[in-house]
């Protein structure tokens, strides 16, 4: 059947079809893809869906392949529809502010391209050079800078996707103010394209900030308490402040008994130094008094490999995820799930984001046996106390016995419908996401 | 008594269910026009749990369910175009809870907007988005049309500071969404979806704390061009002040014999300019945007001295369509969007096609966002002027397309501008939109009519100003 059907997407034009070795590139968590398909515009993309409709193929959209592990493991998986060549900023006019860019494109690429104008889409993922668009906005990611930038929905000013059964939709436009019609762009960042594959997105984009500096400081223990409450005060509001302990495969900076402390600042060169001043005078009166200062370039890498935290893997041994609370303080949280991965005999890296309250935590185990043991006592013990617990990365095994995208949301029936909607046959993505959707 | 009243009286109590023609008239409007037919009745419910009850009821009865904040709304949206029930959330209106840590509150959707920020104020906090309507417009009104204000420049519109909301199905059934929780985006859908998929009971909304220092600017312009230019020039140089207004002369005479701000009257155009922050931004701020503005032709660039000053100034931006009414019995207020490097060009066609249609336009709008509000004034006693004023309203929206933008940066589409909406997107895209409805709403009881086009012509529209004359 599989034969028959890149029968046909051979026939399409722009169409690149890839199997064997080649398509096996394409890892979808533990799996390889057997078959791949790379469009080279925006109609091969819909008719490549539409000829899979009509196969009765599941279609897993593939950017840089750095979130495949998101999820439940995909029901099936006939072809890999990557967007590798659908890459490139198709208008930017850095007068506006505005940029249309295609999916396949790369943070990095992009970042790159707009700093040359003094610009940033100020989307903070890890892994830019292989993370792209279309990948980030699926996948819903929002970075350690969410407070200052908010998410990259928010940012999102319009989008075109290509639908199951192989019609296109755009939505939004390209100006940043606009209410005609629904905004469908939002339905689509975050759904891990389950109701579509997204093909261009259109954002707004600010101007870097003149002056951007990052100060750490190694925390000792039991001084996070008096710095969160003259963290408020501060005049300027930082743009990232993160607590992280742990991650010594990714992180060089020196950590105190309770982790160390990063706080990134972005403004005038004037704000920024009365900011730090008065950072380090709160710091000090909470007893975290040797702070350093990086600015710049090295102030942009320490943000970037705060970054990388979100997917740093260890080789089939480790699990992450992504922990909201509605009441107290996350980083008290982390502290006792530390005690409870090492009671399972498990190590423990976290790292909070001070301002928007989430907390990313990540288990390790000696071997991936250990790890699939002892990690659903700690699992079960946290979905006790989080409001929202979501897996961001855990070998197969252990994402298809634990409730990767935490409980229920009280609107799945609502979801689902959706789902059928837009997708009738499940070929997109079938059973990854929310409700194994 | 019909038996939808009936009911409704029975589950909810007789206070809370206006169903007499004279008490149900002031339902059957909203800034835009008068609908064709009164509801059958309107309730005020006083919690979520009546609100799914009437929902329930309605849904037996197959009438139409058309959620009301306070009817200021200039689409038409509110208006139950088709009769059925009005929910008017007039009795829902309190604020629930208030996260200082977090900076989030919890609020019901009758709140009126200026309400939240009054009540945060003393915590050092305030809501941002800030439509013009801010005193009588509720938040949840705001959320159906996804309001934007003169400080969403920087601070986003209502749908980036929503992250969360209760709402109630089709079914009569309570449901919850939020941003940050896993699963599709409901609340980026519904924010904005004029009530057409949900009924919202309760808003999580973004609070931020109040900026150390803010100051207002006026520059003041011999031509609009030069203004407009200036806009351009200030966000192309990658300056984003905190709110960004301009004012034209027709507009500025107005507002000057209504409130005596101080807007110099001999002016072609001003723009009124806010930076906010720290002390050291908004000078840095300052300086770059008041250069800007000089070599782009502003005569004169001048601070608001006193807080007193600064009131005196957004009090009578935020007033200015009120204060048209001194100049014509009527007027009708466009809010297209364009990319702000053809804000120039975009305010030369306002110009032209006004000019060729005989017609008097004023301008105050978002100019930093390049969001336009054209007034077009007019008579609704004289056909002409009302057929002009049709004809000139369409043109301006034409032409902000063909500059790149859109139909509507914050008022929405409502019934209005239903029948415009294949001019921006093609069936297939509309189709797409429909498919969500549709899993909301399959048979269409909230708000009918809305949004989309119904095959019907545009010439729907002349009869509607003509009635209600358009004056909000
Ligand atoms: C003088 C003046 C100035 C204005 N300035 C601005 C401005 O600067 N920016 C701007 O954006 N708008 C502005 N407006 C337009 C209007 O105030 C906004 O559209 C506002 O959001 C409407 O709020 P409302 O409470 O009056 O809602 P309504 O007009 O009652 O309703 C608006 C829409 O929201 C829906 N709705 C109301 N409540 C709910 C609910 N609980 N659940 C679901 N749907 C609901 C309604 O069905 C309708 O579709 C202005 C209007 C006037 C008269």
């Amino acid at each position: 059947m599989l034969t028959d059907a890149l029968g046909a997407l051979r026939e399409i034009a722009d169409l690149e079809v890839l199997d064997g070795d080649r398509a096996g590139a394409y890892r979808i968590g533990e799996q390889r893809a057997r078959a791949a398909i790379r469009p080279r515009t925006h109609e091969a993309a819909a008719a490549a869906l539409r000829a899979g409709a009509a196969a009765g193929l599941a279609v897993v959209p593939y950017g840089g392949g750095t979130a495949q592990a998101l999820g439940h493991p995909p029901n099936r998986i006939d072809v890999v529809l990557s967007l590798e060549h659908l890459r490139g900023i198709h208008a930017y006019d850095p007068r506006d502010l505005t940029l249309s860019v295609e999916a396949g494109t790369t943070l990095a690429e992009l970042s790159e391209a707009l700093a040359r104008s003094g610009q940033h889409l100020p989307v903070d993922a890890p892994l830019p050079a292989r993370s792209t668009i279309g990948g980030l906005l699926a996948t819903g990611h929002s970075g350690w800078r969410t407070a200052l930038y908010s998410r990259p929905r928010d940012l999102l000013i319009g989008l075109h996707v290509a639908l199951a059964d192989g019609s296109r939709s755009f939505s939004g436009g390209m100006v940043v103010k606009n209410v005609t019609g629904y905004d469908l762009g939002k339905l689509h960042a975050g759904a891990l394209g389950t109701l579509g594959i997204i093909l261009r997105a259109n954002f707004k984009v600010f101007p870097l900030a003149p002056a951007r500096r990052c100060v750490c400081a190694p925390l000792p223990e039991g001084t996070l308490p008096a710095f969160l409450s003259r963290l408020d005060a501060l005049v300027l509001r930082p743009s990232a402040a993160v607590v992280s302990c742990g991650w010594s495969d990714v992180l060089a900076e020196e950590q105190g008994d309770g982790g160390r402390i990063a706080i990134a600042l972005e403004g005038a060169l004037g704000e920024i130094d009365r900011a730090t001043r008065e950072l380090r005078s709160a710091l000090g009166a909470a007893g975290i008094p040797s702070a350093t200062v990086a600015d710049g370039p090295r102030a942009d890498a320490a943000l970037a490999r705060l970054n990388d935290l979100w997917r740093a893997e260890i080789g089939g041994r480790s699990a992450a995820y992504r922990v909201r609370i509605d009441d107290g303080e996350p980083s008290e949280l982390a502290a006792r799930l530390e005690a409870l991965a090492h009671r399972e005999g498990l190590a423990s890296d976290w790292a909070v984001d001070l301002l928007e309250g989430t907390l990313l935590a990540r288990c390790t185990g000696a071997s991936s046996h250990a790890l699939r043991s002892a990690l659903p006592a700690w699992d079960a013990a946290l979905r006790e106390v989080a409001t929202d617990a979501r897996i961001l990365h855990a070998p197969e095994a252990l994402r298809r016995e634990l409730p990767v995208w935490g409980g229920e949301p009280s609107a799945l029936a609502r979801m689902r419908e959706i789902k059928r909607a837009y997708d009738p046959a499940g070929a997109l993505n079938p059973g990854r996401y929310v409700g194994k959707i | 008594m019909r038996e939808i009243v009936a009911a409704l009286i029975d589950a909810l109590g007789p206070d809370a269910v206006r169903h007499q023609p004279e008490d149900v008239r002031v339902y059957a409007y909203d800034g835009y026009r008068s609908g064709d037919a009164l509801p059958a009745a309107a309730i005020l419910p006083n919690d979520t749990k009546d609100v799914a009850r009437a929902i329930g009821i309605c849904r037996e009865h197959g009438e139409p369910i058309v959620a009301r904040g306070s009817g200021t709304g200039l689409c038409g949206a509110a208006v139950p175009q088709h009769g059925g029930v009005v929910i008017s959330f007039a009795r829902m209106n309190r604020v629930l809870a208030i996260d200082t840590r977090r900076r989030r509150a919890r609020v019901q959707p009758g709140l009126l907007n200026a309400r939240l920020s009054e009540q945060t104020k003393a915590l050092g906090l305030f809501y941002a988005p800030d439509p013009s309507s801010q005193k009588i417009s509720s938040i949840g009104g705001n959320v159906g049309t996804n309001a934007g204000g003169p400080h969403c420049l920087s601070y986003g519109v209502t749908t980036n500071n929503v992250l969360g909301l209760e709402f109630v199905t089709n079914e009569g059934e309570v449901l919850r969404c939020h941003q940050d929780a896993p699963g599709y985006d409901l609340t980026g859908v519904i924010v904005g979806s004029e009530g057409t998929l949900a009924v919202v009971t309760e808003i999580e909304v973004k609070l931020r704390r109040l900026p150390e220092e803010t100051r207002v600017f006026l520059a003041v312009y011999d031509s609009v061009e030069a203004a407009s230019e200036s806009v351009s020039e200030i966000i192309g140089h990658g300056l984003l002040p905190t709110a960004l207004e301009m004012m034209d002369r027709v507009m500025i005479r107005a507002v000057e014999e209504a409130f005596h701000a101080g807007y110099p009257q001999d002016a072609a155009a001003v723009l009124l300019v806010e930076v906010a922050g720290s002390r050291e931004g908004t000078d840095d701020a300052e300086r770059a945007i008041a250069r800007i503005a000089k070599d782009a032709g502003a005569l004169t660039w001048r601070a608001a001295r006193t807080q007193a000053e600064r009131d005196a100034l957004w009090a009578a931006r935020k007033g200015a369509a009120g204060a048209i009414g001194r100049l014509a019995p009527n007027y009708y207020i466009q809010d297209a969007t364009v990319p702000r490097t053809r804000l120039p060009e975009a305010l030369r066609a306002v110009e032209a096609i006004a000019a060729e249609h005989g017609l008097i336009v004023a301008n105050v709008f978002h100019a930093g966002d390049g969001n336009l509000h054209p007034l077009l004034l007019f008579d609704r006693r004289d056909p002409r002027s009302v057929e002009a004023v049709v004809r000139a309203g369409t043109e301006i929206l034409k032409q902000c397309i063909g500059l790149g933008g859109t139909i509507s940066g914050e008022h929405g589409i409502g019934y209005e501008k239903r029948e415009a909406l294949p001019l921006v997107f093609s069936a297939s895209d509309l189709a797409a939109m429909v498919k969500l409805r549709d899993t909301f709403d399959p048979r269409q009881l909230f708000n009918p009519g809305k949004i989309f086009p119904s095959g019907a012509s545009c010439h729907e529209v002349q009869p509607s100003l003509a009635r209600t004359g358009g004056t909000p």
